[in-house]
């Protein structure tokens, strides 16, 4: 299950990755916003894997903190780059 | 022309100095990985890696806790200690009675009425006894303290004449190993036999016979082999139920077993070689000195990925043209320092909430400190209180390894905490130790834990 988890979330980077320097090159996104965006994706994937690892281990507490603190802090940076880099480019 | 050429040039240098920036980055993220998984391989020794001071002295196993409440002999030569001990109990309860005496209160021990509750109805008691049993059977029906026992026998009947060579003592080192891995052995380390983790005398407490090493055992100890088997995270998790004892007593069973092998390994090798459980020498300090982990607040090994929920059999052998492993630090003493959960979590409070120090802190009378190792610079814990709360308790316990934040079962997410832990400074692993608790780790005393390990079965 884990080794599937890290496949997809392995999918979702190289999908996300393409789609990043495809809207840096179409809007013209400058460094701040590419990392802004990869920290904030990064993060969620990060918390997914998390939370998947929690669920197999039996500590379902941990999967749901783990989506609350680094998800949401992947939201929030991503949120952030957006309204405050990403959209004065754009 | 030439605006235009400096300003390709300006780029071209912009571009390349972006690119040293970038290429310092990775190689700065690759010299701290490389440095965060050699610090989580441990800092290696060539000492001891606790102080140890001149008052220190070998332990005389009749002073070990479960050897004293195991020994009606032991207990009728000692009445002080009972008294000084039901003293004590008096201060902090007026209500006690005065009635606790370490042999005869333990003769109960296990033996008490099912309860309602989960966690300690006859299910869980048939649990725990069954998971003791095959330790017990291997033992000669012995406790895991007596010495010369069923596979820690000091016979040394499988023996054979020709002594084989091995190519190098790595290669003896690697091949030990190599057999312990196949017996089923979590981890194995390779040290020196050291007279201060000895116990001199050795105790039968079934016999009320003292054992001496020279005049009784049968060779001179050079080497001590270390064998760590895991205990279940999930049962652990119960504790302080009942059920803690079925993985308590299988995981003994492992180790007993697999040092019972690798005994006759060695004797089918020509080398004398004799198993043992807890008997012979302190398990936690040979585990230390072969690299498998450190001591901790709550007193036991402490190893980088199971943390304390492992249980640790060795094997005395004369063969000595061995390598033996550097005992390795990992952070855990640091940690330990700052996390103090096991001392919270502890029913009886037996365990220091202080710095290490050379005594106890919690009594200087002689009569109630009689199993303290004093002389070593540790946390010093109050094993009586510990034992009389497995006997209030009808059961062991097991709180301080299921509260530990290194016991966690062995996933990726856990060795990344693992690495931050080696690093980071004294207050980050307080703000680690609230962490656990907030993603919860650790809880002690919850009976659904009970409850969900009757429902794990559904995993096999």
């Amino acid at each position: 299950m884990m080794g599937f988890t890290w496949f997809v979330l392995g999918f979702i980077s190289i999908i996300s990755g393409y789609f990043l320097l495809e809207y840096r090159k179409k809007y013209n996104w400058n460094s701040f916003v590419i990392i802004g965006f990869s920290l904030g994706l990064g993060s969620i994937l990060f918390s997914i894997a998390w939370a998947v690892g929690a669920v197999l281990e039996g500590v379902p507490r941990s999967a749901s903190m783990g989506l609350l603190v680094f998800g949401l802090g992947g939201i929030l940076i991503s949120s952030l780059t957006f309204r405050f880099c990403a959209k004065e480019k754009n | 022309m030439s605006s235009e050429s400096d300003k390709e040039n300006n780029t071209a240098r912009r571009n390349f100095l972006k690119l040293g920036v970038a290429g310092a980055g990775i190689a700065a993220a690759a010299a701290g990985g490389v440095t965060i998984f050699k610090r989580m391989e441990g800092i290696p020794h060539e000492e001891f890696p606790l102080p140890i001071n001149k008052n220190y002295k070998p332990i005389d196993q009749r002073n070990q806790i479960n050897i004293f409440c195991g020994s009606k002999a032991l207990n009728k030569k000692h009445p002080e200690r009972n008294k000084a001990f039901n003293e004590v109990l008096k201060k902090e309860n007026p209500n006690h009675d005065n009635g606790f005496n370490f042999y005869e209160t333990r003769q109960k021990f296990m033996k008490g009425p099912y309860q309602e509750t989960p966690g300690y109805t006859q299910l869980d008691r048939a649990l725990a006894v069954a998971g003791f049993s095959s330790a017990r059977a291997q033992l000669g029906g012995g406790s895991m303290e007596a010495p010369n026992n069923g596979v820690s026998t000091w016979r040394q009947d499988h023996l054979v004449k020709d002594k084989y060579s091995f190519v190098s003592p790595e290669d003896a080192n690697m091949k030990i190993k190599s057999a312990a891995r196949m017996f089923g052995a979590l981890r194995c380390g390779i040290t020196k036999q050291d007279n201060r983790w000895d116990y001199n005398p050795i105790y039968d407490a079934s016999k009320e016979k003292e054992l001496y090493w020279d005049k009784d055992f049968p060779f001179k100890p050079k080497t001590v082999i270390v064998i760590m088997t895991e205990m279940d995270f999930h049962t652990i998790a119960s504790a302080p139920s009942w059920i803690t004892d079925g993985t308590t007593g299988n995981a003994y069973a492992n180790a007993i077993k697999i040092a019972g092998q690798i005994s006759v390994f060695l004797q089918q090798l020509g080398y004398q070689a004799v198993a043992s459980m807890n008997d012979l020498g302190v398990n936690a300090p040979y585990a230390v000195a072969a690299g498998l982990g450190e001591g901790g607040r709550n007193g036991q090994i402490i190893t980088p990925e199971y943390g304390p929920r492992v249980r640790i059999s060795k094997v005395y052998t004369d063969f000595e043209d061995v390598e033996y492993d550097k005992a390795r630090t990992f952070g855990v003493a640091s940690f330990c320092k700052n996390c103090k959960r096991c001392a919270v979590s502890c029913p009886s409070q037996a365990i220091s909430h202080g710095d290490p120090t050379w005594e106890p802190e919690y009594s200087t009378d002689p009569d109630y400190t009689w199993h303290a190792s004093k002389g070593v610079l540790k946390f010093h814990n109050d094993a009586k209180k510990c034992a009389k709360f497995w006997i209030d308790n009808d059961g062991s316990c097991s709180s301080c390894i299921a509260a530990c934040p290194y016991n966690k079962p062995d996933f990726w997410h856990h060795r990344l905490v693992d690495a931050q832990n080696v690093i980071a400074p004294g207050p980050i692993h307080a703000f680690m130790r609230e962490m656990d608790i907030f993603f919860g780790y650790g809880v002690v005393g919850d009976p659904k834990l009970a409850t969900k390990f009757w429902k794990m079965g559904k995993k096999v």
